[in-house]
């Protein structure tokens, strides 16, 4: 008999242990996910912070009531206000795109696309985009790590009673973008 | 992951620790054997005939040396390791970054970008004034990095193959390759990078200068020599615990930080093919850099006495070694497309462009018809230029960066110029009219209104400019300065 009680209290002692490692690796990946995602947010901020420079450079030449031009406005005040990650993420889709179509506009402007003001704020932009997609990048491969012991067993067992949930990926709209920003040859 | 934080920060110690016991054991080993000569020499002279036999070694003496080594080795370390990052900087002559440089300004935000990848670190750039084409990083024991590239690799690389690069040097950063490096390079190799500096200077002298002052830089310079020769040799030692593998790993880590193993790929064939800066960056340091900056046989060869003594692995293994990851192989990098695959960031743009500021009047006319001169970009460099007669003022270490940048064509008569300056050189005339001479109508700098002289640009460059020594500021008429750049574009080439 006292065996058996010897044997289940090392047995719980252990157990104990085990628990409290795993929960601390849980809480160790989760603040690392949350860190990420703070890298991300800090990203998104600078471009928002960027665009309406971009917009008074523009206007100049392209005129306010430019369709593109209007497109991007609305992207970042949408995406201003986005809170959620799934929102986050297609607010921003939208915000690379109408910038997107707005270079692509520029194009055709000569003397807007030669302007160094311009220049510089689409070297400014284009590394931003970079800093996005690297962060993203990131804040990917850290909840991929984390959501894998979040469901794989035993550690599912500790994620369940201490509700540590699953985290959502940033997501980006198709696989074209997903590529480091390459330049045509 | 490969590359956990935690992974990192206790490689990081463990090559430490096996760098300080390196030194210790060379400490102890030549000491012990300066005690044995010592002795030797010494009953040699006193007690004639009864040499003591060198094995004899006391417990005591052991002990007294062993103290001895260990106080010698702490003391180079913590010397050797102060400030490494400057001390590597500056034997690599490096300079911060011009932020009104549209390259180095790209070459910054490139940095910043791989730091988000990373997640974690932060790395501060700097610039080596070099047309060579080489990327080094550096980093020290209290968590400071760097990542440096020649202005040559800026020029020469698109934005992609310029991350790739910097990417590659980051992984060296985090998996702590860099301060192994860093540190093994800093005990010996740095050392012998200044002294050599030295011992060029001495030589200078010795072969120009007559009486006293050359014979005591002769003695100088043998003694230098003899200091410099066992450097050497330790730094060379140093060099065989230097992993070549850490380069493939290093290549496949930026792999994961960047995603884009076809620009790393172009990068290496794109370095392996040019000047790496041989007989420019000191030997001493050349373990930090992303290709050894000598062309070496032995680097391109396998096998272990290779493994032992090289410290970069094949060019073209690392290149291929790429490509499979992205199922391709060399054909790509050959194509002729490929190789001049620079990427024009201003495009379509006019060699010179105003800048933001180009409204604001700096208050500056030009010497030659004193119209007011206006800031401009020239090749994404910082310059003033006269819009009235074309002229350009351009900052003393301004031109080295401009000469390595091929944006733009060339207008016929630029190049007709270029071609008979190129060709024949003019030896003679240059050392008829070295720089300094005096023409006639001097004209006036811009900045301090002192004369400024007119000559020829160096013997490599033999254009004439105008050149103010006091402000280090050259003046360009029309097309002087693309000349020059035509000069540099046709000696590359071997025109």
């Amino acid at each position: 008999m006292g065996t058996f009680f010897l044997g289940m209290l090392v047995f719980a002692g252990l157990a104990s242990i085990w628990a409290a490692m795993t929960y601390n690796v849980l809480i160790r990946m989760k603040l690392r996910t949350d860190n990420a995602w703070s890298q991300i947010d800090v990203q998104l901020k600078r471009r928002h912070d960027l665009i309406p420079n971009l917009v008074e450079t523009a206007k100049a030449y392209m005129g306010y009531e430019n369709k593109t031009l209007q497109e991007v406005i609305k992207a970042r005040t949408q995406a201003t206000q986005a809170a959620s990650v799934k929102d986050v993420a297609s607010s921003e889709n939208l915000i690379t795109s109408s910038l997107r179509s707005l270079f692509a506009v520029v194009e055709s402007y000569p003397d807007l696309k030669a302007n160094q003001n311009m220049l510089r704020l689409q070297e400014e932009l284009s590394s931003t985009e970079n800093r996005i997609s690297f962060a993203r990048q990131n804040y990917n491969d850290e909840t991929a790590n984390y959501n894998t012991v979040v469901r794989s067993f035993p550690s599912n067992l500790i994620a369940v009673s201490f509700n540590f949930g699953q985290r959502e990926f940033f997501e980006i709209e198709d696989t074209a973008h997903r590529e480091t920003p390459k330049v045509a040859f | 992951m490969p590359y956990t934080f935690r992974e990192a920060e206790e490689k990081k110690t463990g090559a430490v620790n096996f760098l300080f016991g390196f030194l210790m054991i060379f400490y102890i080993l030549s000491l012990f054997l300066i005690w044995q000569a010592a002795k030797a020499v010494l009953f040699l002279s006193f007690f004639r005939g009864t040499v003591p036999s060198p094995t004899g070694v006391h417990l005591m003496e052991f002990a007294v040396i062993s103290m001895i080594s260990v106080l010698g080795a702490f003391i180079h370390w913590k010397i050797s390791t102060a400030g490494m990052i400057e001390k590597v900087a500056l034997a690599a002559g490096a300079r911060p970054p011009d932020m009104d440089d549209e390259y180095h300004r790209r070459f910054v935000h490139i940095v910043e970008e791989v730091a988000v990848a990373s997640g974690r670190i932060r790395i501060e750039p700097f610039l080596i004034p070099s047309h060579s084409l080489n990327a080094v990083s550096v980093a020290d024991t209290g968590g400071r990095a760097a990542i440096g590239v020649t202005e040559g690799l800026l020029a020469a690389l698109d934005r992609a193959q310029l991350t790739a690069v910097v990417g590659h040097e980051a992984a060296h950063i985090i998996s702590g390759d860099s301060l192994a490096n860093s540190i093994a390079c800093s005990l010996f190799g740095v050392y012998a990078a200044m002294l050599s500096g030295v011992g060029r200077g001495l030589k200078a002298v010795s072969s120009t200068g007559r009486g006293k002052g050359a014979g005591s830089a002769i003695i100088a310079m043998i003694v230098i020599g003899t200091i410099l020769l066992v450097v050497r040799a330790f730094a060379f030692l140093v060099n065989m615990l230097i992993s070549r593998q850490a380069e493939y790993r290093a290549d496949a880590a930026a792999v994961r930080l960047t995603r884009d193993p076809v620009a790393l790929a172009e990068a290496l064939y794109i370095i392996s093919r040019g000047w790496r800066g041989g007989g420019q960056i000191p030997g001493g340091i050349a373990p930090l850099f992303i290709m050894d900056p000598e062309r070496r046989a032995l680097d391109e060869r396998d096998g272990p006495a290779a493994d032992l003594f090289s410290t970069h692995p094949p060019a073209e293994k690392r290149v291929r070694a790429l490509l499979d990851m992205a199922r391709q192989d060399l054909s790509i990098l050959e194509s002729p497309k490929k190789i001049r695959m620079k990427v024009l960031y201003n495009k379509g743009i006019m060699r010179v462009s105003a800048s933001p500021a180009g409204d604001r009047n700096p208050g500056m006319t030009c010497p030659v018809c004193s119209s007011p001169l206006a800031e401009a970009f020239y090749e994404g460099a910082p310059v003033h230029t006269c819009s009235s007669c074309g002229g350009m003022l351009v900052r003393e270490d301004v031109v080295p960066r401009v000469l390595v940048r091929d944006e733009y064509d060339f207008p016929e008569q630029v190049r007709k110029a270029a071609g008979v300056i190129a060709s024949n050189r003019m030896p003679d005339v240059y050392k008829r009219q070295a720089k300094g001479a005096n023409a006639p109508f001097a004209f006036n700098c811009p900045v301090c209104n002192g004369k400024m002289k007119r000559g020829f640009f160096s013997s490599a460059y033999p254009v004439e400019v105008d050149f103010c020594e006091s402000c280090g500021l050259y003046w360009f008429d029309k097309e002087e300065l693309e000349t020059m750049q035509c000069v540099y574009e046709l000696s590359k080439h071997g025109a």
